[in-house]
């Protein structure tokens, strides 16, 4: 892979695999947050050579005409065709988004190696999105929000239009 | 002297019997890959422009600049005089001085301020009038009925009051402009029944929007609208060694109620404006755009080396100050001011650097547009504005009467850029970079409510509404 914008790019399109979002909702154009360059930065300092090896694997199965449902179940292990290391370490990310924190892939229940990576990465979990919630001491929602029913629905949430958080099978 | 260098410096000039108007003189700026091009009119800006951004590269750093502009041109627009005069005589009245002040609407017991489309009679505390002639003079209160109550002497999350290198507690006061005081007026939100009432009826607060005009009428009427605006000005007494011809000033009554023991007092000082927000609502941004300018004496930057021997809320080389950017100790009694001892008084210095984009930006409009006038001493820290302001694009003010909001239901802050932005004379003690600690204008103003505890669009404003005496 070329430049680092390409690598981060490809990035958002397995991380959206992997999470189900839209990528223009956790990865928008506008973005000050712009958690995406926080979370490649992060993994590239944990598993540099691996993360290389995942993100290539990706773009070939992509390459190769894979489905976007395919990839994602050889990418969170249901389905085979990627060694376990590459696995574990896809679902760390996929945890990362939706937590904030990382897991490390070589001991993902060792609770003394989990790391939030900041405080914008805790706030902006998806996991609090998929909710309808908020992280604890820090709502985005106006005054008395929680005297109302959620204002968006799954898919609105998520900017996918098959998320119901009914699953899949 | 003063009308020459008006001449050499502004382009589209205007003198005449010894006033000068700029009328829309303009000077250009390179901002990430635009070129900005600001103008000092007397009209505010109903929305932002986006058309510098002639490369589609609508990021975040183009549309920053293209929000920064938008802000300078509304700075320099509220600071013409109502008549249109800018800097005629180094300084000049401002439109802004001209609208409604909270304490022109929000008034003891409840009580109607005046009919809209006009502007209420200012209320003059007794200890004021009782100095003589009062006239056209402006009231900058201090604290409020309860000691440490929050009120416009005082800062968000009653974090402190802000006392100034000679001692004295600075002033602040908000104003609204005719839009938003008609709507409060129309809708009896001046009070506390009122707002009961107004729930009751099913309704939400809903400020009207600015929104250009559209030929179209698809977002707008074809001859535009004026929204919301209001503005929070932050001010300093003049003394020692100050220099009046370095600040816009008002001959002010500089009221300080009861507290403690003592009695109520007032006194004329000439003030200085440190500080100045802008929120204004517009059709693309019903989370209002946030604009916060400041004098640029205020304080020297953590990461940019000092530049003055004196600042207006800072003391270099000072070894008995107060702990930087933290309140001064109390008791704080505005009845003994200005106080002597340096740990007494604030010690600020700005947290988040203002970007060099900026920076490029300020020194761009004081070389040309503000020249040899008291607004060259003003600079811009940023803009805040919402990133994905709804779900569904630009809001549609009502036919009837022009209110709109459609705020993002996934978040109605509508991830604001930048996401920290604090001014130093009032957001003084919480600059930084830590959530729901840290000054950020659209978070903390989406909590705001009225009196029963609804929504309210986004100003704190109407919590000062009363009601009838018990």
């Amino acid at each position: 892979m070329s430049n680092q914008s390409d690598q981060i790019e490809v990035f958002v399109k397995m991380s959206a695999v992997l999470n189900g979002f839209a990528p223009e909702m956790f990865a928008p154009s506008v973005d000050p947050a712009d958690l995406k360059t926080v979370y490649f930065k992060f993994i590239i300092g944990k598993a540099p050579e691996r993360f290389h090896e995942l993100l290539h694997a990706f773009s070939e199965m992509v390459a190769g005409g894979v489905s976007p449902q395919d990839i994602g179940a050889m990418l969170n292990g249901t389905a085979g065709g990627l060694p376990e290391p590459m696995v574990n370490l896809a679902l760390s990310i996929n945890k990362l988004w939706y937590l904030g924190s990382w897991y490390d892939p070589e001991a993902p229940d060792d609770p003394t190696k989990q790391q939030v990576v900041s405080d914008q990465a805790y706030i902006r979990g998806l996991s609090w999105q998929v909710m309808q919630s908020h992280a604890m001491g820090n709502s985005p929602f106006t005054f008395g929000y929680w005297a109302k029913d959620p204002a968006a629905s799954l898919a609105l949430t998520t900017g996918n239009p098959a998320a119901t958080g009914r699953g899949t099978s | 002297m003063m009308k020459q260098l008006f001449a050499t410096a502004i382009g589209l000039l205007y003198v005449s019997a010894g006033l000068a108007t700029a009328q829309d003189a303009s000077v250009q700026v390179k901002c990430g890959s635009t070129v900005q091009t600001i103008t000092s009119g007397a009209t505010i800006p109903p929305v932002p422009d986006f058309s510098s951004i002639t490369d589609g590269d609508f990021s975040l750093e183009n549309l920053q600049c293209a929000f920064d502009t938008f802000s300078w041109d509304s700075f320099l627009a509220l600071n013409h005089a109502p008549d249109g005069m800018f800097g005629s005589t180094n300084d000049n009245a401002t439109v802004w001085e001209s609208w409604a002040e909270s304490s022109d609407v929000f008034l003891a017991g409840g009580a109607d301020p005046g009919d809209p489309g006009q502007v209420p009679p200012r209320e003059i505390p007794a200890e004021c009038t009782a100095l003589g002639d009062t006239a056209g003079m402006r009231v900058m209160r201090q604290i409020g009925k309860h000691p440490d109550l929050l009120e416009e002497a005082t800062q968000p999350f009653n974090s402190g009051p802000l006392i100034d290198t000679n001692g004295w507690y600075s002033r602040f006061a908000i104003s609204v402009n005719p839009p938003m005081y008609d709507y409060i007026v129309e809708n009896q939100l001046y009070s506390k029944p009122g707002q009961t009432a107004f729930s009751a009826a099913g309704h939400d607060v809903n400020f009207t929007c600015s929104c250009a005009a559209d030929a179209s009428g698809d977002t707008c009427s074809a001859t535009g609208q004026q929204g919301a605006i209001m503005v929070k000005a932050a001010w300093k007494v003049i003394d020692g060694k100050d220099v009046a011809d370095d600040f816009h000033i008002a001959e002010a009554l500089v009221y300080t109620a009861p507290f403690n023991d003592n009695p109520a007092t007032c006194s004329k000082q000439q003030m200085g404006l440190v500080g100045f927000h802008i929120g204004h609502k517009t059709t693309s941004d019903p989370q209002w755009l946030w604009s916060t300018f400041e004098h640029i004496a205020n304080v020297p930057e953590k990461h940019r080396p000092q530049t003055r021997d004196r600042y207006n809320y800072y003391q270099p080389g000072c070894d008995d100050c107060n702990q930087v950017n933290h309140p001064p100790a109390q008791p704080w009694d505005p009845h003994v001011q200005p106080v002597a001892a340096n740990i007494a008084k604030s010690q600020i210095v700005r947290e988040i650097p203002v970007t060099d984009a900026t920076v490029a930006m300020n020194d761009a409009v004081a070389g040309k547009l503000t020249t040899g006038t008291v607004w060259q001493n003003y600079h811009l820290i940023s803009t805040q504005w919402p990133t994905k302001a709804s779900l569904t694009g630009a809001t549609v003010p009502s036919a009837a009467n022009g209110w709109c909001t459609s705020l993002n239901p996934v978040d109605p802050t509508g991830a604001p850029a930048p996401t920290f932005l604090a001014n130093t004379t009032l957001e003084s003690y919480i600059q930084g970079q830590v959530p729901q600690a840290s000054s950020n204008c659209i978070s903390c103003h989406k909590d705001a409510t009225m009196t029963n505890g609804a929504f309210s669009d986004f100003t704190y404003l109407l919590e000062r509404a009363q009601g009838p005496a018990k």
